[in-house]
């Protein structure tokens, strides 16, 4: 067979470049130093098994709430092809909403250790619910000032958009709410922990809330996705934004839907967020963001199964990975980050990614 | 505008397209026009000696990113983390090698070009809002690299060290009046030089990655090599403003602001001034510094005005300011302020006869 008869067969894989090559060498190469420093750490450091279990728990606690983050960014950019930098101010936004919720139920005593189990769970909810609804008009508000007019314009353009919207909201925040952090109190049935059996691992309740509620949020912008009618009508602008809005589809509607979903998505997250850490501050959201996209990339953007596997494994390992190699805490981070390059260098379309188009990238 | 061709006076010839100085009125003008500049921090010592330095290297960084977000269509949020490559380069490369200024800006240069190699080879995979991600990742992974590798001699956990006045022809700088020659003369060259990659083949293969990167690799255009050429050049230019700003303030470290915040508003002044311009730089960087003063000075009078509210006043309205500005010109002057001097300078040009 002559090149060109080889290459019109269906089969044929072009040779990789010696760039290629060099940089899958290199990407193993630093896999193999890896595993190399956890296997010493490891061997070394003789942790037992209980601690990688309450860090599994710790991560997948985080992950939860990235999750919830990232559905927000891989949504949009799903149907838009952007990325919403401002989305993390969003989750702030919900998280100070949630935040004076709270405190208007420590005025009604629902917060208190001996409030009735009703009330206490009253306590929780409330403020998430304002939380969402506040994130959602934040997210409507960005959607309709500073994305809608440039719609149409270059790529870049929405994206730096978003970066002064991001800062605008930030600072703004830091305004009126000023720089002393707001503490978030655990209303009485998020305290204390629960022991899986006698094992010695256990799970602080506000973790195990925060992974069940993110379950059930996750379920149901399944179903909203896959089984209603605007569910239909957001794929199928995902798909193509002409054609769906041929076949009678209202595609700015859609879009601002998109929005609001992110949005409440972003609120609870925001409001768990400061359930976890129970502080709340004016860039708190900034660096969680920027993990909740990362998450986003790493399943696949644009892929909603993709960002909730995507934020699991990154929770993970945030959670895990200092431990694993042998660094302080503040190196998770890092991690973070590194993750995120070693991932757009070696598989840019992510796990769960579908083929990335000319189009798309 | 002395210098406008008039209306219905072309160019016959290939060298006088090329030409920044078209006639000898501009040549004179531009001699006068530098002489003022270099005079320019003496007259007031106070106010214009700092804000002309400031602007000097700001728009050397700017100069670097409009070659890479402008020419070549990649967009880069780690500016200021080649910046800190390069302070910190020249900084140690004076205090413990004893290299003179002049040979320490160059330097710098070429080690953060280096870096900013590494931070590119992303690009032969990813484009668009991957590549941005790859380069925010160098804003975090950069300066945390400062803060905790090698204390000895970048400083360690507090980040920050000290960098000697710089000594040239025997005169110290050690006044924003005086360091406003170097700065001024560093700014020419960079901008000579530039303007020349505008204008030549590495230019146009620039171009033709940001208008088309399909069609510019079947042109012949190398996309790897290219893309990494724009990084290397963004990141070198990065690193001369980056040693600048350092012997100008006379310490380096990651508590000099050389942040994401940096990084950002770099890119917004870019846009505010015009992508892919020549003069965008320039716009961009003297519009968003002056429009900053005046928030400055208005965050001032409102901290007076609400006195309980005065640290957060001080601190955020510069930011908030910088925010809407950058929306309100993305959607009411897209372009740039160089787009809208084209159009005034063609307007003056047809002038009597047209409106």
């Amino acid at each position: 067979m002559t090149t060109i008869e080889k290459r019109a067969t269906s089969d044929y894989r072009p040779k990789m470049r010696p760039s290629q090559i060099a940089l899958y060498g290199f990407g193993i190469l630093i896999l193999v130093l890896l595993g190399w420093r956890i296997y010493n750490v490891v061997s070394v450091e003789q942790y037992p098994i209980q601690f990688w279990a309450i860090q599994s728990i710790n991560g997948l606690v985080l992950g939860s709430v990235y999750a919830l983050i990232a559905l927000g960014y891989t949504l949009v950019y799903g149907i838009l092809f952007m990325i919403n930098f401002a989305h993390g101010e969003v989750v702030m936004l919900g998280g100070f909403a949630g935040y004076f919720a709270l405190q208007l139920c420590i005025r009604w005593g629902w917060v208190a250790a001996d409030a009735p189990f009703f009330q206490s769970w009253l306590a929780v909810l409330f403020p998430i619910a304002v939380g969402m609804i506040a994130s959602l008009l934040v997210a409507m508000a960005l959607e309709r000032i500073a994305y809608r007019p440039l719609r149409g314009a270059q790529r870049l353009i929405p994206l730096i958009s978003a970066i002064g919207a991001s800062f605008f909201l930030q600072y703004s925040a830091l305004l009126i709410f000023g720089v002393t952090p707001h503490n978030y109190q655990k209303p009485a049935v998020l305290t204390g922990a629960v022991s899986l059996g006698d094992s010695g691992v256990f799970i602080s309740k506000t973790g195990l809330f925060i992974i069940l509620a993110s379950i059930v949020l996750m379920l149901i912008l399944y179903i909203l996705v896959q089984k209603t009618k605007i569910g239909r009508a957001m794929r199928a602008v995902a798909e193509d934004q002409e054609m769906a809005s041929l076949m009678g589809v209202d595609v700015n509607r859609i879009i601002v839907f998109t929005f609001v979903i992110g949005g409440l998505l972003a609120g609870a997250g925001g409001v768990m967020l400061g359930y976890q850490n129970t502080v709340m501050r004016f860039n708190t959201g900034f660096i969680p963001g920027l993990k909740a996209f990362t998450a986003a990339v790493l399943g696949g953007i644009g892929n909603v199964p993709g960002a909730m596997i995507g934020a699991i494994i990154l929770g993970e390992l945030e959670a895990l990975g200092p431990s694993l190699l042998g660094l302080p805490n503040e190196y998770k981070d890092v991690i973070a980050f590194s993750v995120l390059i070693f991932v757009l260098i070696f598989r840019p379309t992510g796990i769960l990614g579908e083929r990335l188009s000319r189009e798309r990238a | 505008m002395a210098s406008i061709k008039p209306a219905g006076e072309f160019n016959t010839a290939y060298e006088q397209d090329m030409r920044f100085l078209r006639n000898p009125r501009m040549i004179i003008l531009a001699i006068i026009a530098i002489a003022v500049t270099y005079y320019l921090p003496n007259l007031s010592p106070g106010y214009l000696g700092p804000t002309l330095n400031l602007l000097a290297y700001t728009i050397i960084a700017l100069q670097g990113l409009n070659i890479l977000t402008g020419l070549c269509g990649q967009i880069s949020l780690g500016q200021a983390a080649f910046m800190l490559v390069g302070a910190y380069a020249s900084a140690l490369l004076m205090i413990h090698i004893n290299w003179p200024i002049w040979l320490t800006i160059p330097a710098a240069g070429l080690v953060a070009g280096g870096v900013g190699l590494i931070f590119g080879l992303p690009s032969l995979r990813v484009k668009g809002f991957y590549l941005t991600m790859a380069t925010l990742a160098a804003q975090f992974i950069i300066p945390w690299l400062t803060r905790n590798i090698a204390p000895e001699y970048l400083g360690g956990t507090s980040g920050s060290i000290e960098v000697p006045v710089p000594v040239i022809f025997g005169v110290a700088l050690n006044d924003p009046v005086k360091f406003f020659y170097l700065s001024f003369t560093v700014l020419i060259i960079t901008t000579i030089l530039t303007n020349n990659v505008t204008r030549t083949k590495l230019g146009r293969a620039f171009v033709s990655i940001r208008d088309n990167d399909l069609a510019a690799e079947l042109l012949g255009v190398n996309l790897f090599s290219y893309k990494l050429r724009a990084f290397f050049i963004a990141a070198a230019l990065a690193g001369v403003a980056g040693a600048l700003k350092a012997h100008y303030q006379r310490g380096v470290g990651t508590e000099f602001g050389y942040g994401l915040g940096e990084s950002i508003i770099l890119l917004g002044m870019l846009v505010i001034g015009g992508l892919g311009t020549r003069l965008g730089p320039f716009f961009g960087a003297v519009t968003l510094i002056l429009l900053e003063d005046v928030a400055i000075e208005m965050g001032a009078r409102l901290a007076e005005i609400f006195p309980d509210q005065s640290a957060q006043l001080l601190t955020s309205f510069r930011p908030i300011f910088f925010g809407a500005v950058l929306i309100l010109f993305l959607i009411f002057e897209p372009r740039g302020l160089a787009h809208r001097w084209n159009l005034i300078k063609a307007a003056w040009r047809l002038r009597p006869f047209a409106r």
